[in-house]
């Protein structure tokens, strides 16, 4: 049960990033490697702010979350507006070359120790024999809301739906008069913010550190192409899914091959199910 | 001609590649024009560069006396020019309701124009919780062009409508534009090979062949024989003309 448990809470940081990058692919059809510097941006800033600076935890945290707004925002209106035209394999190389530079700056100015974020409210909250903190139930909570609140905002609000409809045929999208390059911004804005969500809550209750980013950003590839290309509630169960599979592995089998078991699984996923575990019946 | 869409030496196409050669072209308010000529001659290319998505290079573009030049896409569909591309490009895996909205995007237009859209295509109204990728090619057709109404457009360019659609299908389209053109006062371009369709829908038919504008007049004075003329009079012989 313990082991579910921390499965869970990993599995939750997992599918917030996996969602968020979910949006960003399926939108607007970039391969953003950069994603886990997302998550790491907003697990360092609060990190540095309320550790060194003594700001308030909130306040911190919410700058975590936007300051992963603004990078994305960024990237998706100076670096990948201007070359998004290029084939997709460019735009690969392009984001890779992005997490070398963002993981060098980033150790540069803040350092490359992990560490833990100060000021994780206390208590051990148990259920059915687990025990856990406080915050593992923020981190589960927050990866349930994003994924149903996103789902909800694709489907039901007119910039939602206009995201939705680039996803389906960027060319007609562009016909009906939806504005690309802002909805490219948003989508990178929004699916940045998720993963630094995951990022300042992550760092609350395990060590994180400005090296991060890459291994992150792997694995919410995984979640995302287990759950099919483009499903956002693929996203949540995958990347709960990946956490499980991690914990498991972790304690029963070894627990320095941690971080493989999710590439086992990945590899033995896409034997059975090539297009993911929830690819959806017409997917053109 | 202060109304109408004014095309002036227009020189467009991908990356660095020039398609249309400096191609002159007008269509006045409420006027159909047809623009015909063999495969890869530059028509839909044409159309792509008025809707803002091909590059346009040199020459200028008027709509309603006010320069386009250098507009996008979006701000181009909420002036009124609406494309219906060739191969409909419905989104598949929505309702056809919600491919309807989609339409309305740049003119929020609400349920009343829904209403008299879904008037002028029954089959759509009956249809409406299905997924588009599952009508047939010809209600495709007309969803495809039921969508562009949804914009409110004041130009609808139709890229090749009859492509693959079965002859009865073509009558019912040809009702269909007809109807749209006199409900919603638009003007239409439209190009098409089906010279039974511009001849019943279009006043005045452009012939373009190579990228360039090589024939326009009144388009009852293209038979079929003048048509044969003029692609290949002007220009090299098309391959499977």
């Amino acid at each position: 049960m313990q082991d579910l448990v921390n499965g869970l809470v990993q599995g939750s940081v997992y599918s917030l990033c996996g969602v968020g990058l979910v949006l960003i692919f399926s939108v607007v059809r970039i391969p953003n490697f950069a994603h886990g510097e997302a998550v790491m941006v907003g697990a360092m800033v609060p990190l540095i702010l309320i550790g060194d600076h003594h700001v308030p935890l909130i306040p911190g945290l919410l700058a975590g979350v936007g300051a992963a707004i603004v990078l994305g925002a960024f990237l998706g209106f100076a670096v990948f507006g201007p070359l998004r035209r290029l084939p997709e394999v460019a735009l690969l190389i392009v984001s890779l070359a992005l997490v070398v530079i963002i993981e060098a700056l980033a150790v540069k100015f803040w350092g490359d120790a992990p560490r833990t974020t100060p000021g994780e409210p206390s208590g051990v909250l148990s259920f059915l024999g687990a025990r856990f903190t406080p915050i593992w139930a923020v981190i589960f909570v927050a990866a349930v809301g994003s994924a149903i609140g996103l789902e909800a905002y694709v489907r039901l609000t007119r910039s939602g739906r206009a995201m939705r409809a680039m996803a389906l045929n960027p060319f007609a999208a562009m016909l009906m008069g939806i504005p690309v390059l802002r909805y490219q911004v948003l989508a990178f804005a929004v699916g940045s913010g998720l993963a630094g969500l995951a990022g300042s809550l992550y760092g609350l209750a395990f060590p994180v550190q400005s090296t991060m980013g890459a291994l992150i950003s792997l694995k919410s590839f995984i979640v995302i192409i287990f759950a099919g290309m483009g499903s956002i509630t693929g996203a949540l169960v995958g990347g709960l899914l990946l956490g499980i599979v991690e914990s498991f592995g972790g304690t029963y089998i070894s627990s320095g091959y941690r971080d493989s078991f999710g590439f086992l699984f990945l590899v033995a996923v896409l034997l059975l199910r090539p297009n993911g575990l929830f690819a959806r019946a017409n997917s053109a | 001609m202060a109304e109408g869409l004014r095309v002036r030496a227009l020189v467009a196409g991908y990356g660095r590649a020039h398609v249309l050669r400096h191609v002159d072209l007008d269509v006045g308010p409420g006027e159909g024009v047809a623009v015909v000529g063999p495969n890869g001659a530059g028509k839909s290319t044409l159309v792509k560069a008025l809707s803002g998505v091909a590059r346009q290079t040199s020459g200028s573009i008027e709509f309603a006396g006010v320069p386009i030049d250098g507009w996008g896409p979006a701000r181009r569909v909420a002036a009124g020019i609406v494309q219906v591309p060739e191969g409909r490009h419905v989104f598949p895996g929505l309702s056809v309701a919600e491919n309807l909205w989609l339409g309305s995007y740049a003119s929020k237009a609400g349920a009343e124009l829904l209403e008299q859209v879904l008037d002028l295509f029954p089959r759509l109204r009956e249809r409406l919780r299905q997924d588009a990728s599952r009508l047939s090619g010809g209600e495709q057709q007309m969803l495809a062009l039921a969508r562009g109404l949804m914009a409110r457009p004041r130009l609808l360019m139709i890229d090749e409508p009859t492509l693959g659609l079965a002859p009865v299908l073509v009558d019912h389209l040809i009702d269909s534009l007809r109807a749209m053109r006199t409900r919603f006062q638009l003007s239409l371009l439209v190009v098409e090979q089906n010279a039974y369709l511009t001849r019943e829908l279009c006043d005045r038919t452009y012939v373009m062949v190579n990228g360039a504008i090589v024939r326009a007049g009144p388009t009852e004075e293209f038979t079929h024989a003048a048509l044969m003329d003029s692609y290949t009079g002007t220009a090299q012989v098309q391959e499977g003309l």
